[in-house]
């Protein structure tokens, strides 16, 4: 075969070369990305330095939630590591879309008679099956790189909802160690009040022992609260991708629900519509039945080269011609390729059905999770804490009858704590179950946009720290009044309210 | 003696007192307490209450009395849901003379049947009123009729025989006081009569419980506690008799100050005069009446039942011991969470009124602080079976209002001498405990 037979074949190759865009699917990627993840994602240098700067910017100040998101995009390796992913899948691309190489092949070979030159062969061969299922392998190759663009974007809306998800356990707990810290203080304050009914007679030690015991609880509680947001927060540091010891806050208070949520047979249509990983799976299944039908038609082709061999004899003589080599279909034709590529899209197809279903399942199960944290919440937000703050109302007001004691009031106040506590943790758990939903449905939900009320999980429960400590005990106050007839007005005392 | 409906009105508005007015004045329809035959009489005062009026039909002196449930005011602060008798706990005192004969209605407005009992009345054993064993109970709706003559004089009390735990929990009961025919042996000027009681309106709520035993909440004189109690009004000198009836379910020591007074009878009719016993403190048992007598002397007394407890009104009970615990810094400790919360009582509970009083320490809904009362030199610091007998000099016969505070002559009231507690050198032991 000589060089010149090449040239139409270079032209086919270099046409099919041509047909990849030189972004390398990157604007896909990215559309993808902001479609389905309503994120922006950083590809060249200068996008990535400006993603850099913005997390900077937004590292400066408490993180939001969509300011976490932004960080962990700019700074994730998960990134890094589904771009590079998607690299090698589009190096497959690139390779599957151009025809093999030509093998140059050199050989010597010393004669056992002596004066006999060596025999130097040369050859020059080129898989011609490559050439004959250049287009199928291409079009197959082109499927492979879609799906794996589903694939990475599908790993973004994982880092998603991941950071979401530990955005707000972050808040969460970092919310339910400050208040277990109060319930501690709290729990201390009854045990310092125990010690003075115990100095003044007044209880037996085991009323104060008793105290002492909750007292210590409270404050492992307390412990424990503050290792479990330390661990929440180095947790979201790692996913955000910070660097050892980079400073960061988040928000102080969970921000309450707002706005309404979609009906779930919606949420059903929509995440069949959207989840990439679907696609990708659906994507798979057509791809393998494509390599179906090519190894089906090139069944008959074993390993078919052409190729060009030269040799120079051992007496000089230079022998040059054409070499076909092919394996002849004799003892098998490719059955086993064929029954392996027909598994194969079997298994796809199975595989792309079983998502599907598990889809619609995990969408109506994260929808009615939603939909019940979201009733948990209200019930906290409109009956529990009301409830447990009148429980305390009424108490202070059995206390200020002397119909109860100091303990009963305190005890009253750590129940409305840990009602609050409850809370704080219905709040968090609907939060990570609406990321939940985002990731089970693959695709920003219309509903997000409302979904943060302007209002937080403000605590009337908890003291506020620059309330003025003390408003004069009463024991200070002079109640004279027995003394004179004309005196026995009612003395003004300060209202005891902050 | 006879009282116009006039007169009724005249006085009411001397009482003044407007809690007495609203009850009494269901009254006014004929409230002829006039005596009967020549048993004249002094008609009886029930404190803040009333007495039934009566027709004479047939030479049977008529009554009529209908149990229903009723909305009653303890003092001003704390009202309830009660049951009662013409629409008042208790019900109207049924005031008749001997060798009267009585009929008296009884209608049962109540959702669940009654009866009356005519507890220490002499009379057949078919008025007697105990549902199941001398008559049927009186159902819902119904109207039963009781008659009989009354052979004996003496302080007497009605009250259901029919589920008697819930209804008289709930405050049925009554007085039934008969004149003697004869006369009295002494002559009485004023004639003040007064139930006692007790009552489970725990704090917050607004219906007495009936399953409490022991743990009650208000102690009443005719269902009223102080300050809300009338106080007894007399003239200096004049012979003042007070009866006083127990449906609860303590005995009360009932302490009179300022005279020594004469036990002149109880259930068992007026006593004779050998009988009588001088006192200052009478325990009146549960399901006992006693009359108490004595010669007015001026000044503002107290009269109370003598158990502490009982001139409070709703206390807590097993709550922490105030009394010596310093709480400086606790206290604030504990405000930074609970701003409302004060520490109280490491003196004494002497304060306590005043917190309450200046109204910036609310307690629970439809609830009386434990210590009330306002006097001419401070808080009274009372509650429950407490009120005044307040004897002025020239007051007029049948005047019943409140004469205000004593006027104490010079030289009588004790004074302030030093304001240094080391004054003196009296005799004291162990000196270093106290301050």
């Amino acid at each position: 075969m000589s060089f010149r037979m090449l040239g139409p074949l270079a032209a086919v190759l270099l046409a099919s070369c041509a047909s990849l865009p030189p972004e390398r699917g990157n604007d896909r990627l990215r559309q993808l990305a902001a479609e389905r993840s309503g994120v922006e994602l950083a590809l060249d240098a200068q996008q990535r330095d400006a993603a850099e700067a913005d997390a900077r910017a937004r590292l400066a100040k408490p993180l939001r939630v969509d300011d976490a998101v932004a960080v962990a995009l700019a700074r994730s390796p998960d990134v890094a590591r589904a771009l590079a992913r998607l690299g090698l899948a589009w190096a497959d691309l690139v390779e599957a879309s151009r025809i093999s190489n030509p093998t140059l092949s050199l050989s010597a070979l010393d004669s056992d008679r002596s004066g006999e030159d060596t025999q130097v062969g040369v050859s020059f061969s080129l898989g011609l099956s490559d050439l004959l299922v250049l287009g199928s392998r291409a079009r197959i190759a082109r499927g492979e790189f879609d799906g794996a663009q589903e694939e990475a974007v599908r790993e973004l809306q994982s880092l998603v909802a991941e950071t979401r998800k530990e955005y707000f356990a972050l808040v969460g707990a970092e919310q339910v160690a400050r208040m277990r810290d109060v319930v501690a203080t709290a729990a201390n304050a009854a045990t310092a009040l125990a010690e003075r009914y115990r100095i003044a007679g007044n209880i037996p030690a085991i009323e104060l022992n008793l105290h002492q015991a909750e007292g210590a609880s409270a404050a492992i509680e307390a412990e424990r609260a503050r290792a479990d947001a330390l661990s929440a927060r180095a947790s979201f540091a790692m996913r955000l991708g910070l660097a050892d010891g980079e400073a960061f806050a988040v928000a102080e208070s969970l921000p309450l629900p707002a706005g309404e949520l979609e009906d779930a047979d919606a949420l059903v249509a929509l995440a069949l519509d959207s989840r990439p990983d679907l696609a990708a799976a659906r994507r798979r299944a057509e791809v393998l039945a494509d390599s179906l039908g090519v190894t089906r038609r090139f069944r008959w082709l074993g390993d078919f080269e052409v190729g060009v061999e030269t040799e120079r004899e051992t007496d000089g003589a230079r022998l040059t011609g054409p070499a076909v080599s092919l394996q002849l279909p004799l003892f098998h034709q490719n059955q086993a390729a064929v029954a392996r590529a027909e598994a194969r899209v079997d298994l796809a197809e199975a595989d792309a059905l079983a998502l599907e279903r598990s889809i619609a399942q995990r969408v109506r199960a994260a929808h009615a999770a939603v939909a019940a944290d979201r009733r948990i919440v209200e019930r906290h937000r409109t009956e529990l804490m009301p409830y447990r703050e009148a429980v305390v109302a009424r108490t202070q007001e059995q206390v200020n009858f002397m119909l109860a004691g100091p303990f009963d009031l305190i005890r009253a106040k750590r129940d409305e704590f840990d009602a609050y506590q409850g809370y704080l943790e219905a709040v968090r758990d609907y939060w990570t179950q609406r990321a939940e939903l985002g990731l089970a449905v693959g695709r920003v939900l219309a509903s997000d946009a409302h979904a943060e009320s302007s209002d937080e999980v403000r605590a009337t429960v908890l003291p506020d720290a620059a309330a003025p400590m003390d408003h004069g005990s009463m024991r200070h106050m002079q109640h004279g009044a027995q003394a004179e007839p004309d005196s026995h007005e009612h003395h003004e005392h300060e209202e005891p309210q902050p | 003696m006879k009282m116009s409906r006039r007169n009724v009105f005249q006085w009411l508005a001397a009482l003044g007192a407007g809690a007495a007015v609203s009850r009494v004045a269901r009254a006014d329809e004929a409230p002829s307490a006039a005596a009967t035959g020549d048993g004249s009489y002094v008609p009886v005062r029930t404190l803040n209450g009333w007495t039934l009026p009566h027709r004479v039909v047939d030479g049977v002196k008529e009554f009529h009395l209908v149990a229903e449930e009723i909305e009653h005011e303890f003092a001003p602060g704390s009202v309830a849901t009660c049951w009662g008798y013409n629409g008042t706990t208790p019900g109207p005192t049924i005031e008749c003379v001997e060798g009267d004969r009585v009929r008296i209605y009884v209608t049962n407005r109540l959702r669940e049947h009654t009866n009356v009992h005519w507890h220490g009345i002499l009379l057949p054993a078919g008025m007697d009123g105990v549902g199941g064993v001398s008559q049927r109970n009186i159902a819902p709706g119904e109207t039963y009729v009781y008659e009989f003559t009354l052979r004996q004089h003496g302080t007497h009390m009605y009250h259901p025989h029919a589920d008697e735990m819930v209804q008289m929990a709930n405050g049925m009961m009554g007085l039934f006081v008969i004149h003697p025919k004869d006369g009295e042996p002494e002559r009485i000027d004023r004639d003040y009569a007064l139930l006692l009681h007790n009552w489970a309106l725990h704090p917050g709520t607004s219906r007495p419980d009936p399953s409490v035993m022991s743990e009650f909440d208000l102690w009443t004189f005719n269902s009223k506690v102080f300050p809300a109690i009338d106080s007894m009004v007399a003239a200096t000198g004049e012979r003042v008799r007070v009866r006083v009836g127990n449906l609860s379910m303590w005995n009360h020591p009932i302490h009179m100050h300022g005279v020594q007074f004469q036990v002149t009878g109880g259930d068992g009719g007026r006593w004779q005069r050998s009988a009588w016993r001088t006192e200052v403190t009478e325990i009146v048992g549960v399901g006992q009446t006693r009359d108490l007598e004595f010669v007015a002397v001026p000044g503002d007394w107290a009269f109370h039942c003598h158990m502490s407890h009982h001139t409070m009104n709703a206390m807590g009970h097993g709550v922490p011991n105030n009394v010596g615990v310093d709480q400086t810094g606790v206290e604030a400790e504990i405000r930074r969470m609970l701003p409302g919360y004060m520490a109280m009582g490491e003196a004494g509970m002497a304060e306590h009124q005043d917190h309450t009083d200046s109204g910036h320490m609310k307690g629970p809904e439809n609830t009386l602080p434990m210590m009330m009362g306002k006097g001419p030199f401070g808080n009274i610091e009372m509650g429950g079976m407490f009120t005044l007998i307040k004897v002025r000099d020239g007051l007029a016969k049948g005047d019943y209002r409140d004469p205000g505070w004593y006027a104490h002559p010079p030289g009588t009231i004790a004074s302030r001498v030093s304001t240094n507690p080391d004054f003196g050198n009296p005799v004291r032991r162990n000196p270093a405990r106290s301050r």
